[in-house]
């Protein structure tokens, strides 16, 4: 494992930064990331690699202070349910989905975002070595974690406040597809997602919640690929489950509605 | 033998076991049909011939009739009534429902199918074990062999409910493989049908019910193969159940919660032939009355009931039957008789 770059430079973006993001981020998030000065409770962090470029950042790493308390945010809880008949010598133990709000109140790591380019190629003649992604994931998430935890909660109306969460993406198909949206979310609402995340941006999923189910799915009704699904992370996230393990964070019982990755949490 | 009134349904006797025995091995492998062995076959037989000669009702008997061909004299069908559906116990059934899931800025609204598993017919009096033999499949005695039930309970509503409900065998191959429950049950249980029919004794249904989750299944993630199972026949119960849709009952709220196949139901009073029917007195004539429609006729007896498919005809408060009919009804003039018509389904 290669060290981490000597001279990573970590900020939060400003508006100057957007023509820059677009190895990092897809579009509408670039487009949302343009109202980040106008909402004290969410930032992103910036890393620089100096020996790299002092205006291209290298990473980057949103930071929502409190999350689903204008816009409801969903996530399935997965849960467990036994169904024993002793004297039959059955004993089966189902696992189920929930849909809600569990996080409600909790912070949010989310666009953890490393540029390919950067990592792949040579990054200058000074350091030859191929940079790796954890390390430099590790220090916006220390960064974003010390942020969080500078400024204490004023509010603590509703919801886990000294919570911290993140989501790991899920696993995917050859084609982009998520098994466990093929499975599920798409019977009841079978559209073209990519487009519908680019029209409502990161609300996309809220919307889409409204269509999913409201009581308790049993999993084993499920196809096999959308079980194999739940709470299984994308291989290339597999630097930022590392970053956040070491990090302290740790799996929690919540999936993500469309591709059932892990939310972990801390 | 008078052609007058060819088919004739009594209460089944001790020496129907070899009928009851016959239809039952008769019945295609299925869900909803049980393994019937002689030992089980005489205890229903026992429980029945209980229930018509007991003074006393609790709701835990079972009635069965044995349906003859007059001609012949042969046993050609067997049906019967449970009391009290899941009596002691509950008595389990799907219901559909549907929600409308919509989101606005999506601009979406869908019409989500879901089966709710519920306890609704608990209690309710329940149509079982309907079989008649496939040649008389078009003449009237299938219907009588039904529907002489609802005239039954008409007469003795003290030991019924006012609700009646009827179970239809869903669909399922010649192996009974049962697409309904391969989606639903056998994800729950792990095992095909017969093997927890076996498990589980000849313990009632609800007791493998109560090991299904009690949340309702959401009708889009079943197999398409699953989906189209739901509320569909198996081919042997088409004519039993399109007697129920004549009578008017309720076919689209309840399922069965093994085999999908539908389950019936409606209040007493809204059947057709209760609704339609009169009570009369019996009166006798000779031979060659005027020749209306059939009807259905049945006495007021317990024990001794009959029911007869009959070219008879009514006179103001009169039912007018040959001497003949009248001996086979068990009635004599002046007696209480109910009688409704007695026609195939439109």
């Amino acid at each position: 494992m290669s060290t981490p770059a000597a001279n990573l430079l970590l900020r939060a973006a400003g508006a100057a930064d957007l023509p820059m993001l677009g190895a990092l981020l897809p579009p509408w998030e670039i487009e949302l990331a343009a109202f980040v000065d106008e909402d004290p409770d969410d930032r992103l962090l910036l890393a620089f690699d100096l020996d790299h470029s002092a205006l291209r950042p290298v990473a980057c790493l949103r930071v929502r202070r409190r999350i689903g308390l204008k816009l409801p945010r969903y996530w399935f809880h997965v849960g467990c349910r036994v169904h024993a008949a002793p004297d039959l010598g059955m004993y089966r133990l189902e696992r189920t989905l929930l849909l809600g709000n569990d996080h409600t109140g909790a912070s949010e790591l989310c666009d953890a975002a490393v540029d390919a380019d950067y990592l792949n190629g040579p990054r200058s003649e000074s350091a030859p070595a191929r940079a790796a992604a954890t390390p430099i994931l590790r220090r916006l998430i220390e960064e974003a974690l010390h942020c969080l935890r500078q400024v204490p909660h004023t509010e603590t109306a509703e919801g886990a406040a000294t919570r911290i969460i993140a989501a790991l993406p899920g696993v995917r198909e050859g084609d982009g597809s998520a098994p466990f949206w093929q499975g599920l979310g798409r019977h009841f609402y079978d559209a073209e997602i990519a487009s519908v995340r680019a029209r409502h941006g990161s609300a996309w999923l809220t919307h889409v919640a409204a269509l999913l189910p409201r009581h308790p799915l049993v999993v084993s009704i499920l196809p096999p690929a959308t079980q194999a699904a739940i709470g299984r992370h994308h291989p290339a996230a597999e630097d930022l489950r590392k970053a956040l393990s070491e990090a302290g964070f740790r799996p929690g019982q919540h999936v993500d509605l469309y591709d059932g990755g892990p939310v972990w949490e801390v | 033998m008078s052609l007058e009134a060819p088919f004739l349904l009594r209460p089944c006797a001790e020496g129907d076991l070899p009928a009851l025995e016959r239809f039952a091995a008769a019945s295609p492998v299925g869900i909803t049909t049980l393994p019937y062995d002689r030992a089980y076959l005489t205890d229903r037989l026992q429980r029945s011939l209980h229930a018509f000669a007991s003074d006393d009702a609790s709701g835990e008997e079972i009635y069965l009739f044995a349906l003859e061909d007059r001609a012949s004299g042969q046993v050609i069908g067997i049906s019967g009534i449970a009391a009290r559906a899941g009596f002691a116990d509950r008595f389990y059934s799907f219901r559909n429902e549907f929600v409308v899931h919509s989101s606005r800025p999506l601009g979406v609204s869908n019409r989500i199918h879901t089966l709710h598993l519920c306890h609704d017919l608990t209690d309710v009096s329940l149509f079982i074990s309907y079989h008649i033999d496939r040649a008389y499949a078009g003449t009237l005695a299938p219907q009588l062999l039904s529907r002489a039930r609802l005239l039954f309970i008409a007469q003795h509503a003290e030991r019924f409910a006012d609700r009646i409900a009827a179970e239809s065998a869903g669909m399922a191959d010649d192996s009974g493989r049962c697409p309904f429950w391969d989606a639903v049950g056998r994800r729950f249980f792990g095992m095909d049908y017969p093997t927890i029919e076996r498990l589980t004794g000849g313990r009632s249904k609800s007791f493998i019910a109560d090991l299904m989750p009690p949340s309702p299944i959401y009708v889009p993630l079943l197999p398409e193969e699953a989906q189209f199972a739901i509320g569909q026949l198996h081919p042997i119960a088409e004519l039993p159940f399109s007697i129920l849709l004549d009578e008017g009952f309720d076919a689209d709220t309840y399922l069965d919660i093994f085999d999908g196949g539908p389950t019936a139901v409606e209040r007493l009073p809204m059947l057709k032939s209760v609704a339609s029917s009169r009570r009369l007195r019996a009166a006798i004539t000779g031979d060659g009355g005027s020749r209306n429609g059939w009807l259905m006729a049945v006495n007021a007896k317990r024990q001794d009931f009959r029911a007869l498919a009959v070219r008879g005809s009514i006179q103001g408060e009169v039912l007018l039957l040959d001497r003949d009919s009248a001996a086979a009804l068990a009635v004599e003039a002046g007696d209480p008789v109910r009688a409704a018509a007695l026609a195939w389904p439109a």
